[in-house]
């Protein structure tokens, strides 16, 4: 478990995947907002854990990065499962919540649990549609968990048409609400309220205290380490294996385009894995958005003096960090993302431009004719503003030197 | 300890750095007696140790006035403007700050950048209305001055204070700076923020 904190719980954070973490102006909190539990507070150091964690791995589900280590019944222990299941002939694979009253291929603690490659295994196992059998969520007490569902149906119902499979491929089927058994009242022990207390204030005590002095440590790294640290998300690994098994046709799936050459499919980019992102000339070369992404779809390089800046759409988890980090706001994501380009593995260069060196500060800059860096000249103009202003008033020295001037001069003009 | 010659006195220095609570702290620049001698940039280049290229306290010149006929005496004097980091009260490097780098301590009103979170992406130098921050090039961090925030833990003054050798820089608490100030100048002299009280809120007062 390393690298993730308060490792003794069912659910770990994985910092280094965290977008609140990377950068504090990530407006992110979607683990938040999802859990039932509540359990989960954005601190100045990313997501944390801090109530009473169920474990449903929600969290994990929600996440654009997937930055959370679920113990046990993790997406590779569910895909296991799934593959467990999946013997043919099979015509459609059933996934159920806890509390959905129906029989079902798969149980998970809550629908909100749903991944992509969850409902891609099953027809790439030849399964024709998967179904999610879906009680009324709003009656359920976990109702914010599912407020994802929606996107991610929307999301791999383009992952299915880009697989030839079509949108009704995967299908949604209302079931009644299964009964929970009343709670027997009983007194509160003090155990109970202990246990309630400590819930709700852990991480309280800690959070109240200042900063601390030394240097920052995260399980022995620095930040600087932690942010250098690049890793895929687990959950688009797990996809892009998943996307890469849609093989040949299995016997008895309907015939469908092969994969080597994926149809255009285009999608709202709100609702897509992946942003497609482009970048204009207003680029400065700082590398920030590089830097701060958090699975390394973006590299900044210069090579030969010139600035270059990869993309790598797989990698990429629609997470926008770059595009809210970036100060000149030269990179932006387009409306609609192509879909095929998961399945290409094609790195795109959003720019490549010339670069020279600041006379002055000796960095290296986008060429734009000049010797210095638009840093160096903005500052020169910054310091001469601010003191302009610091002496805009009329200046009483030169007052006094004129009436100083009067009253040497009088006297000399009365000898003469 | 009776320091001779100094303006500010010892003993106000040690009030302000003992006094409990938010506080700010602060320098004072009388540019009447600046004579541009860069004593206190070298002052601050040996204490802070800073590579070639990065200084805590440049003195910027400027001039004021004009020089129009030659027939009549020049309307015209260039002041010498030393410029350490202002510590201002909101501070714009903060607010640019990609990785939340920079705090503004709450104790004593210093702003510092956390040499382990930096990126050393310069956007604060780029936020900030003095262009202060620099780029250390050898850490690629960013770098600024800290008013000497190891020689304060001393109770010492900021080395670029005890170095003038004209006496025009004082140390201290905002509010006993600004008490020191009418005490001895109130009769001529109005206070002075660079930027003219920019949005910022500069907290370094220059008296001309």
């Amino acid at each position: 478990m390393d690298g993730t904190r308060l490792a003794g719980r069912a659910v770990a954070v994985e910092p280094a995947l965290c977008s609140r973490l990377r950068t504090p102006r990530s407006a992110c909190a979607t683990c938040a907002e999802v859990c039932p539990a509540g359990a989960i507070r954005i601190t100045d150091e990313g997501a944390a854990i801090v109530g009473n964690c169920d474990g449903c791995g929600v969290c994990f589900a929600a996440c654009p990065n997937g930055a959370f280590r679920i113990r046990g019944r993790d997406d590779h222990a569910i895909l296991t499962g799934i593959r467990d299941r999946c013997r043919p002939p099979l015509s459609e694979f059933r996934i159920r919540c806890a509390r959905g009253d129906a029989p079902a291929d798969l149980a998970l603690p809550c629908l909100g649990r749903l991944t992509e490659v969850m409902l891609l295994e099953p027809l790439r196992l030849g399964a024709a549609v998967t179904e999610i059998l879906e009680p009324p969520c709003e009656a359920c007490p976990s109702a914010r968990a599912v407020s994802q569902l929606g996107k991610l149906l929307r999301g791999t119902r383009a992952l299915c048409e880009l697989l030839g499979r079509g949108a009704d491929a995967i299908r949604q089927r209302r079931v009644p609400l299964r009964r929970l058994p009343a709670r027997t009242e009983h007194s509160v022990t003090r155990r109970d309220f202990l246990r309630v207390m400590e819930s709700q204030t852990t991480g309280l005590a800690a959070a109240s205290l200042p900063a601390s002095s030394g240097p920052t440590e995260r399980a022995g790294r620095s930040f600087r380490e932690l942010l250098a640290q690049r890793r895929d998300s687990p959950k688009r690994r797990f996809l892009l294996e998943c996307l890469r098994g849609f093989g040949p046709t299995p016997a008895g799936a309907p015939e469908r385009v092969p994969v080597p050459s994926p149809p255009a499919v285009e999608v709202p980019s709100r609702d897509a894995i992946f942003a497609e992102l482009r970048a204009t000339n207003q680029c400065t070369g700082c590398g920030v958005c590089a830097t701060l992404c958090p699975t390394g779809a973006l590299t900044a390089r210069w090579v030969d003096r010139q600035f270059v800046l990869d993309f790598r759409p797989w990698a990429c988890t629609n997470c926008q960090v770059c595009v809210i980090v970036c100060r000149p706001q030269a990179i932006h994501s387009r409306e609609t993302a192509r879909v095929d380009r998961l399945l290409r593995a094609q790195e795109v260069r959003l720019l490549q431009v010339q670069g020279a060196t600041c006379r002055f500060c000796l960095a290296a800059f986008p060429a734009d004719g000049t010797e210095t860096c638009p840093l160096c000249t903005d500052r020169h103009r910054k310091q001469q503003a601010a003191l302009q202003a610091l002496f805009k008033e009329r200046e009483p020295w030169i007052e006094r030197r004129q009436e100083n001037a009067k009253s040497i001069t009088a006297p000399s003009q009365a000898s003469t | 300890m009776a320091e001779v010659g100094t303006f500010m006195p010892e003993e106000t220095v040690q009030a302000s750095l003992k006094k409990k609570g938010p506080k700010q702290y602060t320098l004072w620049v009388d540019l009447e007696y600046c004579i541009g001698c860069h004593a206190c940039t070298m002052g601050c280049k040996a204490e802070n140790n800073t590579p070639v290229g990065v200084d805590y306290n440049r003195v910027i010149e400027v001039e004021v006035g004009e020089y129009k006929d030659p027939r009549q005496k020049p309307e015209l004097r260039v002041y010498f403007v030393p410029m350490p980091c202002m510590h201002c009260g909101k501070p714009a490097c903060l607010a640019a700050c990609p990785v939340g780098a920079i705090t503004k301590r709450k104790e004593d009103g210093i702003v510092l950048i956390n040499k382990d979170k930096c990126i050393g992406c310069r956007y604060c130098a780029w936020a900030c209305p003095f262009g202060h921050p620099q780029f250390n090039a050898e850490a690629q961090v960013m770098e600024k001055c800290t008013l000497c925030v190891h020689r304060l833990e001393q109770g010492l003054r900021p080395a670029c204070v005890d170095t003038c050798v004209a006496r025009t820089r004082f140390f201290g608490e905002v509010d006993d700076l600004v008490r020191l100030i009418r005490e001895k100048r109130a009769s001529r002299v109005a206070l002075g923020f660079a930027g003219g009280q920019a949005t910022t809120d500069p907290s370094v007062l220059y008296t001309k």
